[in-house]
């Protein structure tokens, strides 16, 4: 598992609707800015590629230091975003794919907004469990 | 006499016509959210839920008689049965357990494993106090008046709250009796 | 993409890859030169730049080409060698200050917005400190020994005029061992260019002297070398320049005020063209003819084929030569150095190609030697050679990054280096509209430096982010932050700030909560240090309540806040502050118009549920004007958009308070802001007006979105405080996450029109927040029809005071909280009237009677319990129906005279009777009018509510069975159980209510259940007998209202307690209320009902308070009977008879008494003997009734009950041989319900003997309320009749 590991969800209007810290390393206090602001300002590099290619799992866009931002692509142009300081690129795909199933549950929830925050506490252990499982 | 009720609806369910699930839910869904919008108070929309769930059953129980031939029930035990058995069965596809009576017969507990209207639903914290599946029980206590039949139907446990399963109430207040056109006193 | 060169990058590359020229001067030189305020080198260099010199140039391939924009760069010896790292860090620093000084000076206005930012790149109207910095810092790592063209070219020697022996001066000038070690230690051609000036100063003398020195000079070293330069021509001072050439030049421009002086046009004149033809009569030809040798050399060594193979191989020979990346191992006449110098050379005479060609050699062979740092010096020249070239895209990608990564591969010795490369190639980028690639090579060069250039880096990065198409907003937000960071590490605030402020624009308004937090936070802290306090704490205002951070970062945000708070050191107001958080929606506004409360609980029942209450007691509004005609427009008026309230009556206003921390908060002197005008219209108006001359005289520091909107605030919290109403200040403290309703007051004091505006708080004694109530917000809710109904359909913080009127004040006296089932209490309830004026007809309406109900005031005059004992003479003993009935018994209203008086207490005494166990809650509402009636309430109405919870006690039941032997006469069983907890009861009387009842004691002597007491758990039953006394006295009155019944003691016989009188109020009427409670359904007179009366057993410490007693009440009881009619024969057991004449007649009464409702008709057959009735006398088939029309039947069938008769068969004769049955009574008689008669049957008999009268057959049939008949049901009864003969 990577030590680092900083999973958001952006939903279509650049709202963080998800934010989990997946990392095995001790969270730190400065680190949640750090992460938001590289994975935002990923999200400009997300917005040239998403439109070049077909594929949902745009692999590591981009990068910061030794952070790596893979991103994940959903029809509806909502972001599955993962700062990762690892490097096994089937793992991370197989997590996107298995956590973008998930959101589409979420989505078929008729009690929740879709762009409105994710608070399903079931939704959140299911993820931290993918987390552990392919990172 | 009648023919003998089908223990199970399973006949019957074979040969209605069918709807996909997924839309039927979602279709349920999006009622409950617009009640949720328009009446943004959780206890009103139990209760909307409930009087649309009875306006169904009052409807619902002739066209339960007519497909599935079941034959007068005897008591309320039998009734209880019929609704688990055969009812659910024949219109959401599955089939309820009947549980705890009481004493005297008149209470019972139907029991639904899985239940079709509660597919990827997940109460968000604004909803708690929510009885998002209020149109069964209405449909019942509805269903149950159009057989002369005045019942209580209450959620006991419901799977959205936490519980393991869904748990309807059902408690027989009176049994309107049937007219006979003189009435002798010995 | 246009001609290179005329890029910016092409111009720098001309001026920074141009010919060095080494300068040597004597002292004396730099004094006459300092008389301008400059050096001899800084007075030339203006003229070093040519524009357009023109001089024709041939290529090494001998094609001819002109020069035209050409620069020489002069330098003093001393310069020449690499600027030591420590003075050039300060020298950029100061650059920065410099530039901080500048372009910061706009830290109060607002931040740019994104818009004007990219405009403003558009126009590239970037920071042009920039350029100077970059300048500077390319400048760092000039003098490099591993590249050529920063070699001097040509040496100019000066000596002034007065130097004596100025030959030898020139020859010990240049003396090697004072040389730059790029000359001195053999890295160059020591062999160079030299050029001999000797400088006149015009201000000590005349030239003659000078003449003959250049000569002398010419002669020694040749003539075109020298040259004689005068200045300071000018009188003192006595030029200015309008544009002094020098200013431009002069980095620092603090001395300029004096340059150049001392030199006139002439100076000026002769310097241009003494540079002019240095450059191109001397420097040009000389390198020209240079390139032409070394590229001789060099295609014979190098060129061509087996040059290439004889290379290669001679390299691989000399592979074990010790392996330096110094290059110590390159002499100035190595064949690599020619080359290096050759295509410098070329490089600086645009020769683009030729210098190309050598690089390329070059690169090879230092590669293969791994002399790193030349190697990638050679990539970098290619790299700019193809650009100047114009070459592909690709080359340049590739030379670049290998000199790049090169320079980085060899650490610190290239770091300089490696950022000059870097910002050469970000220059080429830049200049292909690459910016997204110039971002990342700004970012990979900023990783190597030192913060501040590394800031500096940092934020042209982000320049260039925003500039690539489309603009990259959230990487320029990304860098400048970062950039922001470094420049704060490298104590540049101002910078700092500037760099985090253009973020915000980006960052305004997104939902990346830990993004804003963090900029607005640093910014505040920045601001503070710098100590521009107000916008510190406007930012800090961002981040204090947010509630998704950890406790420690909120407590660290609140502390800040809080200090700087202090700092700014005047109160400081926020309008619409989020700490703590005010939840709009839960506002709720309690008043008091008509309707007033006298209890809490009250206050939050529902409007509705009152109002159905009060509904036959209040007037409707018109009918209580006098006049409505002139009263109806003001009441309209007054009422349609605002609530009435009374002055001197608190309005109370309930919100709820939230806070969004983990960390408790405290506040202090919460309270609301109201504004009370005369007349509606003025409140706006002066409002607003005071809203505008505040804004410019506006002295605290308010910090807020609307400045109108908290002026309002504040000018109607300053001017209204206490002057026409009371506010109640509220301070509270909530814990973390906490979430309180806080009850505000406020009291008005005079009449006019009250506007509750918002509210105003302290937060932790230093921060005074405002909230303003928009009721938009509440009528938006309220039309969703939220709490207390449609009267919020109306705004609802809007009240018109209407003047003080009289407000009553209730309470209730010894009313218990608790009570135990039946328990029977007399409250005594208690008016209070505050005002001066008396308060006249008032009603009362009690939701339940049956619990509590009014008295009479003459219950006070006894007191409890004696005053419900029987008394002799009992006038009022008959309580009035209508009490009971009329709007089931409701409404009670006080009697016509008693008026409350101003300033007094009124009492009156209520019955409390808990009749059943449980919670019950009792709403009471007292209308009363007042004497001097306002013009908009002429009544009020107080409401009260209170709960209580009764506990069980006893239960009683009732059984009645008839007696069998009597038919007047019933079996009355009374089952009572004390099913409280612990206490134990006395009974003390049982009565039995109703029409002509009468109960006794069973046995009739009396002591039932000597020992009266009951105690818990306990059950008992006693046994009456009912006796029905038939007084018709009592046939008038209807049964349920007469409720006079009889009583029976329990408990010992002799006991001399007095009876309780069960016929008179309150008991009486809570009996009544009992059986309208306990089933209605049941009519009819022959029902009755029982009261049972009992005392709490009072254990000896309690023993002073008076009795508690209690009643309970069973009613609607009948008396069961098994058959419909009963039937009694008296008989005789003998009778005397002497059959003297003829016969001997008996009569046998016969009492026959109908237990049915509706009226029979009975056949009684005299003479039925034994016929088998059950055989023949079925109904099913009537053969044996056959009906038999007759004319007295049909007339009597006209009322209904019977169109048909009976008769029986014959009689039989068997048994009764010698007697004769007779009937006093026709056949068949009728009955009215629940009636009896008696009637007699006759014998006659002839003979002594014992007869059986038996075997009498009476049928009756009877005609329900509804229909069809019922068949006949037979009775027999059998008496034995013995007749004996007496003789």
């Amino acid at each position: 598992m990577a030590s680092t590991g900083c999973f958001i969800i952006v939903s279509k209007n650049d709202i963080p609707i998800y934010e989990a810290e997946v990392g095995s390393a001790a969270k730190k206090e400065e680190a949640a800015h750090q992460h938001q602001f590289i994975l935002h300002a990923a999200l400009d590099i997300v917005q040239d590629l998403a439109w070049t290619t077909s594929a949902m799992f745009l692999k590591a866009v981009d990068r910061f230091n030794d952070l790596v931002v893979s991103v994940y692509v959903t029809a509806g142009h909502t972001r599955l975003m993962l700062l990762h300081d690892s490097r096994n690129e089937d793992g991370i795909k197989s997590f996107f794919q298995e956590v973008h199933e998930l959101y589409v549950k979420i989505l078929l929830n008729p009690l929740y907004l879709p762009g409105s925050r994710i608070t399903s506490s079931h939704f959140d252990t299911k993820v931290r469990a993918l987390a552990r499982k392919y990172l | 006499m009648a023919p003998i009720a089908p223990r199970s609806g399973d006949a019957v369910f074979a040969n209605v016509e069918r709807v996909n699930a997924e839309l039927f839910t979602l279709t349920y869904g999006a009622i409950v959210r617009q009640l949720l919008t328009d009446l943004e108070e959780v206890e009103e929309v139990n209760k909307q839920l409930d009087q649309m769930g009875y306006n169904i059953g009052i409807r619902l129980i002739d066209e339960f008689l007519a497909k599935s031939n079941v034959s007068r029930c005897v008591d309320f035990k039998e009734t209880a049965e019929v609704i688990a058995k055969v009812g659910f069965k024949m219109f959401l596809g599955v089939s309820a357990s009947v549980t705890n009576w009481d004493a005297d017969g008149t209470c019972c507990s139907l029991i639904l494993e899985d239940n079709p209207l509660v597919d990827f639903v997940e109460l968000p914290d604004t909803c708690q106090g929510l009885y998002y599946c209020n149109v069964l029980s209405g449909v019942i206590r509805g269903a149950l008046e159009m057989v002369s039949m005045k019942t209580e139907v209450t959620w006991v446990r419901d799977m959205l709250r936490g519980d393991d399963a869904y748990e309807l109430k059902v408690k027989l207040l009176k049994q309107v009796p049937e007219e006979y056109p003189y009435k002798d006193d010995e | 993409m246009a001609d290179p060169s005329a890029s910016y990058l092409g111009k720098t590359l001309i001026e920074e890859i141009s010919p060095v020229v080494m300068v040597l001067g004597t002292p004396l030189v730099e004094d006459s030169s300092r008389k301008n305020g400059l050096s001899f080198v800084d007075t030339l260099r203006p003229f070093s730049l040519f524009h357009d010199i023109d001089v024709p140039v041939r290529t090494a391939s001998d094609q001819p080409y002109r020069l035209h924009k050409f620069k020489l760069r002069l330098h003093y010896a001393s310069e020449i060698h690499q600027p030591d790292v420590e003075a050039s860090e300060e020298h950029l620093k100061n650059v920065v200050t410099r530039a901080s000084d500048v372009d910061t000076s706009d830290l109060r206005s607002d931040p740019p917005q994104i818009d004007s930012l990219l405009e403003a790149a558009e126009s590239e109207s970037l920071p042009s400190w920039f350029q100077i910095f970059n300048k500077e810092l390319i400048h760092i790592a000039s003098f490099s020994e591993h590249e050529a063209f920063d070699h001097p070219v040509a040496c100019l020697l000066v000596v002034s005029s007065k130097d004596e022996q100025p030959i030898n001066k020139f020859v010990e000038l240049f003396d090697t061992n004072q040389l730059p070690s790029l000359l001195s230690d053999s890295i160059m051609d020591p062999k160079i260019l030299k050029h001999y000036l000797l400088l006149h100063d015009n201000q000590d003398g005349a030239l003659e002297t000078d003449i003959k020195m250049l000569t002398e000079m010419r002669s020694t070293f040749g003539s075109n070398e020298c040259r004689l330069l005068t200045i300071n021509s000018a009188e003192d001072g006595s030029t200015d320049w309008q544009d002094n050439p020098w200013i431009p030049h002069k980095i620092d421009a603090s001395i300029s005020q004096d340059l150049g002086c001392l030199l006139n046009m002439d100076d000026i004149n002769e310097m241009k063209n003494f540079m002019q033809d240095l450059a191109s009569k001397h420097i040009i030809p000389h390198m020209e003819q240079k390139i032409r040798v070394l590229n001789q050399q060099v295609s014979a060594t190098r060129k061509g084929f087996r040059n290439q193979i004889k290379n290669l191989w001679w390299r691989k020979g000399k592979e074990d030569a010790p392996e330096t990346s110094s290059g110590q191992m390159y002499a100035f006449n190595s064949i690599e150095s020619q080359m290096r110098v050759l295509g410098d050379y070329a490089f600086m005479l645009r020769d683009y190609e030729l210098a190309l060609s050598n690089y390329r050699l070059l690169s090879t062979d230092y590669k293969l030697d791994k002399a790193w740092k030349r190697y990638a010096g050679v990539q970098e020249m290619m790299g700019l050679a193809f650009f100047m070239l114009d070459q592909s895209k690709k080359d340049v990608e590739y030379c670049m990054e290998n000199a790049l990564s090169t320079y980085l591969k060899l650490g610190s010795s290239g770091q300089r280096n490696v950022t000059r490369c870097g910002l050469w190639w970000t220059e080429i980028l830049k200049a292909r509209d690459q910016y997204k690639e110039a971002a990342g090579v700004y970012f990979r060069i900023s990783n190597e430096e030192p913060s501040l250039q590394a800031a500096v880096m940092l934020e042209q990065a982000s320049y260039c982010y925003l500039l690539s198409k489309p603009p990259m907003l959230r990487k320029y937000g990304f860098h400048l932050v970062l950039a922001g960071n470094r420049y704060y590490i490298s104590e540049q605030r101002k910078h700092a700030i500037r760099a985090y402020r253009s973020a915000t624009s980006v960052y305004k308004g997104n939902a990346w909560s830990f993004i804003n937090d963090h900029v607005h936070y640093h910014i505040g802290k920045w601001y503070s240090f710098i100590e521009i306090f107000d916008v510190a704490l406007q930012h800090l205002l961002e981040v204090v309540a947010c509630s998704h951070q950890s406790v420690a970062t909120q407590e660290l945000f609140l502390k800040d806040f809080l200090q700087t708070v202090q700092k700014l050191g005047k109160a400081f107001e926020v309008f619409s502050m989020q700490l703590p958080v005010i939840n709009i929606p839960s506002l709720k506004v309690l008043f008091e118009d008509q309707r007033t409360y006298g209890s809490v609980g009250a206050v939050n029942i529902k409007e509705s549920l009152w109002k159905c209450l009060e509904e036959d007691m209040i007037p409707l509004l018109p009918a209580a004007r006098t006049n409505w005609l002139e009263s109806q427009p003001k009441l309209s008026k007054n009422l349609k958009d605002s609530n009435i309230c009374v002055a001197g009556e608190p309005i109370r206003v309930e919100i709820e308070f939230r806070n969004p921390l983990k960390i408790p908060i405290s506040v202090s002197g919460a309270s609301l802001i109201c504004q009370l005008s005369a007349e509606p219209e003025s409140v706006e108006s002066a409002v607003v007006n005071q809203a505008d001359n505040n804004v410019d005289g506006n002295s605290s520091a308010t910090v807020f979105q609307n400045d109108s909107e908290l002026i309002k605030l504040k000018r109607s919290w300053e001017q209204d405080a206490g002057s026409s109403f009371v506010l109640s200040e509220v301070d509270f403290s909530l814990g973390g996450s906490e979430t309180t309703v806080i009850q505000f007051v406020v009291t008005p004091k005079v009449e006019g029109i009250l506007n509750i505006v918002g509210v105003r708080w302290k937060l932790s004694d230093s921060v005074i927040g405002y909230h303003s109530f928009d009721t938009t917000v509440l009528k938006k809710k309220t039309v969703k029809g939220r709490r207390r109904g449609g009267q919020y359909a109306k705004s609802p913080l809007k009240f018109t005071v209407i003047k003080s009127l009289p407000k009553l004040e209730c309470c209730i006296h010894h009313l218990p909280s608790k009570a135990y089932a039946g328990e029977l209490h007399r409250l005594v309830l208690e008016l209070k009237n505050r005002s001066k004026f008396p308060i006249k007809n008032m009603k009362m309406k009690i939701s339940d009677p049956r619990f509590l109900n009014a008295g009479s005031l003459d219950d006070m005059k006894i007191e409890f319990p004696i005053c419900l004992e029987k008394r002799i003479n009992s006038k009022e003993s008959i309580v009035q129906p209508n009490d009971v009935e009329g709007s089931n018994g409701l409404l009670f209203s006080f009697p016509e005279d008693c008026v409350i008086e101003g300033e007094t207490t009124f009492t009156w005494p209520l019955w409390l009777h808990t009749s059943t166990t449980g919670r019950i809650s009792l709403y009471m509402s007292i209308y009363y009018e007042m004497e001097n009636s306002s013009n908009d309430i002429r009544y009020r109405t107080l409401r009260t509510q209170y709960d209580l919870e009764v506990l069980p006690s006893l239960d009683m039941s009732v059984h009645v069975a008839p007696c069998p032997s009597r038919l007047q006469e019933f079996l009355v069983r009374m089952d009572v159980t004390n099913r409280s907890s612990s206490e134990s009861f006395l009974l003390h009387q049982f009565s039995s209510v109703g029409h002509n009842w009468e109960i006794s004691s069973l046995p009739p002597d009396g002591a039932v259940h000597p020992s009266q007491m009951l105690t818990a758990g306990q059950a008992l039953s006693c046994f009456f007998k009912l006796k029905k006394c038939n007084d018709l006295a009592s046939e008038g009155m209807p049964s349920s209202t007469t409720l006079h019944g009889s009583d029976v003691r329990l408990g010992p016989h002799d006991s001399e307690k007095a009876l309780f009188d069960i016929s008179r109020a309150p008991l009486a009427n809570f009996h009544s209320y009992e059986r309208l409670d306990q089933g209605k359904s049941i009519q009819g007179s022959s029902n009755v009902d029982f009261i049972l009366i009992s005392q709490l057993k009072q254990n000896a410490s309690a023993a002073s308070d008076p009795p508690r007693l209690f009643s309970h009440h069973s009613c609607h009881h009948r008396q069961e009977s098994k058959s419909l009619i009963h039937l009694l024969v008296v008989g005789y057991n003998g009778v005397q008879e002497t059959f003297s004449h003829e016969g001997c007649i008996i009569v046998l009464p016969i009492v026959l008494r109908n237990m049915h409702d509706a009226c029979v008709i009975v056949v009684i057959d005299q003479a039925a003997s034994q016929v088998d009735v059950r055989g023949t006398a079925l109904p099913s088939n009537g053969n044996v009734w056959n009906p038999v029309k007759n004319p007295r039947e049909i007339t009597q069938g006209t009322d209904g009950h019977s169109d048909i008769c009976i008769s029986f068969s014959p009689p039989y004769t068997q048994t009764l041989t010698n007697a004769i049955w007779g009937s006093s009574t026709p056949g068949h008689l009728q009955l009215e319900d629940n009636s009896m008669t008696r009637s007699g049957s006759r014998t006659t008999t002839l003979t002594p003997n014992t007869y059986k009268a038996s075997r009498r057959v009476i049928a009756w049939f009877y005609h329900p309320s509804h229909g069809n008949w019922k068949r006949p049901n037979l009775a027999r009864k059998a008496r034995f009749v013995t007749i004996n003969n007496l003789n």
